[in-house]
């Protein structure tokens, strides 16, 4: 028997074909999104809402849709503890890269993301539930701060804009 | 007589203090169940998983504050406040919880075990003791003073429950370790 596939997680995944799907989607998918905060929505879209798993064709064909799914629950996982670690300065830029990459104004997606909350389905399943809630509550914040910006600007235009447009 | 009344009022005190301990240990208890029942399956897990140092240290952010301030936001400066304490009360609520887990854990495993030194459990007791007053006393101090101004004792804390989390597990070990050594000898 292989000692590479005898070698498993707490969780039970085999560690290292996970590993190596992991290392091929940092590669070949997420190295190419521009923010953190459009690696987590991308992974978070891959996610079966019923089921929980993840889906992703590419590395389902290169590896099993077994070890994708397990490899994009890692990666989920990670980014998102590191976007809950972010500084809301941080986050902020975040929200704005996101907002850049996706051709759309920041004030667009701060209104609509105050309403409807999109990223609350970008949870993973499995977290400690304060990570989950210092996330949450800081995206709040960072959404807060930019629509504060957005509505100075708006009542001093001499004011320096701080939400960039889309195609800056 | 200045001095008698001194004694029953320092006396009256610290029954009140104890008092409002006693009941603040309960309610605690009680609110931090509702919260893990609000949340999902999310506080239902069996293990205590401590929080990351690093998220410990960005709850109780002192620069996240500051950012802040410079907008001259009153509106921004509560919805700040009133996040920051939020998350705060749910980690520590979420620590104190895990703290009872482990020491109920550990108060299974003690009764199981064969060899039992009586100062070990004490120090163990006394630490667990220290730990949940540090916790009541953070809860006390996030809803009063604020998280910003607490992050030290908010390590000091998280630091204190993870030697408490270890010092369980040698328990566990050695207890586990000491079990095999007696069977495999008879």
């Amino acid at each position: 028997m292989n000692s590479r596939d005898s070698f498993r997680t707490r969780a039970g995944f085999d560690l290292v074909p996970v590993c190596d799907a992991y290392e091929d989607l940092l590669r070949r998918t997420l190295s190419k999104i521009s923010s953190d905060l459009g690696r987590l929505i991308f992974i978070a879209s891959t996610r079966d809402y019923n089921t929980g798993a993840y889906l992703h064709e590419g590395l389902g064909s290169r590896f099993t849709p077994e070890t994708a799914s397990e490899a994009l629950e890692l990666a989920h996982t990670q980014i998102f503890k590191q976007l809950a670690a972010y500084s809301l300065e941080a986050l902020i830029e975040e929200i704005e890269t996101y907002a850049c990459a996706s051709r759309q104004s920041a004030a667009t997606i701060v209104h609509t993301w105050q309403i409807l909350e999109p990223y609350r389905v970008a949870v993973p399943l499995q977290l400690n539930p304060t990570i989950v809630q210092l996330f949450l509550s800081n995206i709040r914040l960072a959404l807060a701060i930019l629509r504060h910006r957005e509505n100075r600007e708006a009542a001093d235009p001499s004011t320096a804009s701080q939400l960039r447009s889309p195609d800056q | 007589m200045i001095g008698l009344i001194s004694a029953l009022t320092i006396g009256l005190l610290l029954f009140l203090a104890l008092l409002v301990f006693a009941i603040r240990l309960g309610s605690t208890a009680r609110g931090f169940h509702s919260v893990s029942e609000s949340s999902g399956e999310q506080g239902q897990s069996e293990e205590f998983e401590a929080c990351p140092p690093e998220l410990v240290a960005r709850i109780f952010s002192r620069a996240d504050w500051e950012l802040i301030s410079r907008t001259h936001s009153s509106s921004l400066e509560r919805l700040f406040l009133q996040e920051r304490r939020k998350v705060a009360l749910f980690w520590v609520r979420h620590t104190s919880r895990g703290i009872r887990q482990v020491m109920r854990k550990h108060t299974e495993a003690a009764r199981n075990a064969a060899d039992i030194r009586f100062r070990t459990e004490l120090s163990l007791f006394l630490f667990y003791m220290e730990l949940l007053l540090m916790c009541e006393t953070l809860d006390v101090l996030i809803t009063t003073v604020g998280p910003s101004r607490l992050q030290r004792i908010a390590s000091y804390v998280h630091e204190l429950s993870r030697e408490f989390n270890y010092a369980h597990e040698a328990f566990a070990r050695s207890n586990a370790g000491g079990a095999t050594e007696t069977s495999s000898s008879s």
